[in-house]
């Protein structure tokens, strides 16, 4: 089992699209549908590093 | 033996027996039977053999306490609300064994979220939990049972762990005072983990004085000299001489400075007018050394963000197994935690981290040189329903589910104590609760004004109601309100 799941992975970007995270997860053996791939999408928008006008919210 | 009955609270409890009005035997005895109301509120996911009592001139003697079923208790392993015992965590947590060797006697172990997932008590491993305030109002979790169990009087105080929010958040849907003491304070060691670079080991109990000793009495004597100071020297013998004084332990400095945010920068989780109302009230009825700054928290977004990636990177570590499996090993809930945590690119988690200890420092800089307590909303909207945030229900909103740990991930991230505590109850009766912060390694200031605020408002009797006030059936009955010299 591996417990550094972050340096194992590696992964430098946001995947670009679901089908690309889809293919990203089962790479690493975590098999999730096409839906479930669209939600994670919609997570990884969200938490993206902000752009340059949110990080300086005061 | 059948005449006597349990104080209001911990301290109260110690003080009989200081004084011999009652036994520490008998104590246990008491709080065992307590534990058997708990059909009805669904705490409990395993009772311990009561242990003889032990020395009675120990700080804790007679004092039994029930804590979330995710710390190892001797050879025990937490079953941590999971379908399945899972492995690891052979060694006993340190913390459990320092309140056992203060005197106290872990009576039995509570329910949660599986794993620590969630934010509401949902568990399809375990019963669904009843609010003692409310049975229609949720339970907030993950330690949902130690909340319950201390609202219901089944136990005077519990050991939680707080990732997100998971001490603070059952706290204020059950009324009870719930401590997130500063980050690493207490040892996780024997804690199954969640998100090792957020979990914290926290308190519930019914009274500030009490959790102020329940924390004494969990850290080493060296540190727990530095943290508090005054308390550390209340065993039996002194409590006999000098319980009057106990109170002065807590003692709130006079020179005391507030700030109060409600702002939220999601629109969303801004508290209702009701609730902001009460928040105000509250922080201008202090008697404070300058005027309440009212400000809005830097940079918050960037905080919960931080502490988002972390928590779902760190989760989906803990449980990379499970995910890689087939089987339904990790209920839904905790899956939908950690599985973000497979697809969030690695710099981000990396700069995450490095960037708490300047984040912390702006913190502070910004706010916490000009205020000694941050005062903030902990449910902006109140204690939701069950029907709102159980996910399988019809009636679920994300929002009303994502509104309960609004207010209290991002302080997981800076690492900063907090400790929240009812100051009114809404038009249903449901509490409202303030989440007050100070700077690390401030307990003993955060404990006291809350203890403040507690004597003025229900003398010596706790902040939890009497269970023939709780709106739901009103047990046990073996609690009973007296006052403090």
């Amino acid at each position: 089992m591996s417990k550094d799941l972050t340096s194992s992975t590696a992964s430098t970007a946001r995947p670009s699209s679901a089908e690309h995270l889809l293919g990203w997860l089962a790479l690493q053996g975590v098999n999730v549908d096409i839906a479930s791939a669209h939600r994670l999408m919609k997570t990884m928008v969200r938490l993206a590093p902000a752009a340059p006008a949110q990080a300086s919210e005061q | 033996m059948s005449d006597l009955t349990l104080p209001p609270t911990l301290t109260a409890l110690r003080l009989q027996c200081a004084n011999g009005e009652m036994t520490p035997p008998q104590a246990l005895a008491l709080q065992a039977e307590a534990l058997d109301h708990d059909a009805q509120w669904h705490a409990m996911t395993e009772r311990l053999p009561l242990e003889p009592a032990g020395d009675p001139t120990r700080p804790l003697a007679g004092v039994g306490l029930a804590h979330k079923d995710i710390f190892t208790i001797g050879d025990r392993r937490p079953r941590c609300g999971a379908s399945f015992t899972p492995a690891g965590q052979p060694t006993a947590s340190p913390v459990v064994q320092a309140l056992d060797h203060a005197g106290s006697s872990t009576l039995a172990m509570l329910g949660l979220a599986e794993f620590a997932g969630g934010v509401t008590g949902e568990n399809p491993n375990l019963p669904l939990p009843c609010n003692p305030c409310d049975s229609q109002a949720a339970v907030g979790g993950s330690s949902s049972g130690s909340a319950v169990a201390v609202a219901a009087g089944l136990c005077y105080g519990s050991l939680g762990t707080d990732t997100a929010g998971s001490v603070r958040i059952p706290a204020a849907t059950c009324g009870v005072l719930g401590l997130l003491p500063t980050r690493e304070l207490l040892s996780r060691t024997g804690c199954f983990p969640l998100s090792p670079n957020l979990d914290t080991v926290g308190l519930l109990t019914r009274s500030a004085m009490d959790a102020a000793q329940l924390l004494a009495n969990s850290l080493p004597p060296d540190v727990a000299q530095t943290v508090l100071p005054k308390l550390v020297r209340t065993d039996t013998a002194a409590l006999k001489t000098d319980g009057e004084r106990l109170h002065e332990s807590l003692a709130l400095p006079r020179s005391l400075r507030l700030s109060l945010a409600l702002d939220h920068p999601d629109a969303r989780f801004t508290p209702t007018a009701k609730h902001a109302q009460a928040l105000t009230d509250f922080a201008h009825s202090w008697p404070v050394a300058a005027p309440v700054r009212q400000i809005r928290i830097s940079r918050q977004s960037e905080l919960a963000r931080c502490a988002s990636i972390l928590l779902h990177v760190d989760a989906a570590t803990t449980h990379y197994d499970a995910l890689r499996a087939t089987d339904d090993s990790l209920g839904d809930i905790p899956r939908g935690v950690a599985l973000p945590g497979a697809a969030i690119p690695a710099p981000w988690y990396a700069q995450c981290l490095s960037q708490r200890a300047t984040l912390l420092q702006a913190f502070c800089d910004s706010h916490l040189t000009d205020s000694d307590i941050i005062l903030t909303p902990v449910l902006p909207h109140g204690v939701p329903d069950w029907d709102e945030v159980l996910t399988h229900s019809a009636g679920f909103k994300p929002s009303s589910l994502l509104g309960l740990f609004s207010w209290t991930a991002w302080v997981n991230y800076l690492g900063l104590p907090a400790v929240v505590f009812p100051i009114a109850r809404d038009e249903r009766g449901r509490p409202i609760c303030v989440q007050a912060i100070g700077r690390p390694h401030t307990e003993a200031l955060l404990l006291a004004f809350a203890y403040e605020y507690e004597v003025a408002h229900h003398g010596h009797c706790g902040f939890v109601p009497s269970p023939a006030a709780l709106s739901s059936a009103p047990l046990p009955s073996k609690f009973h309100h007296i006052a403090l010299p």
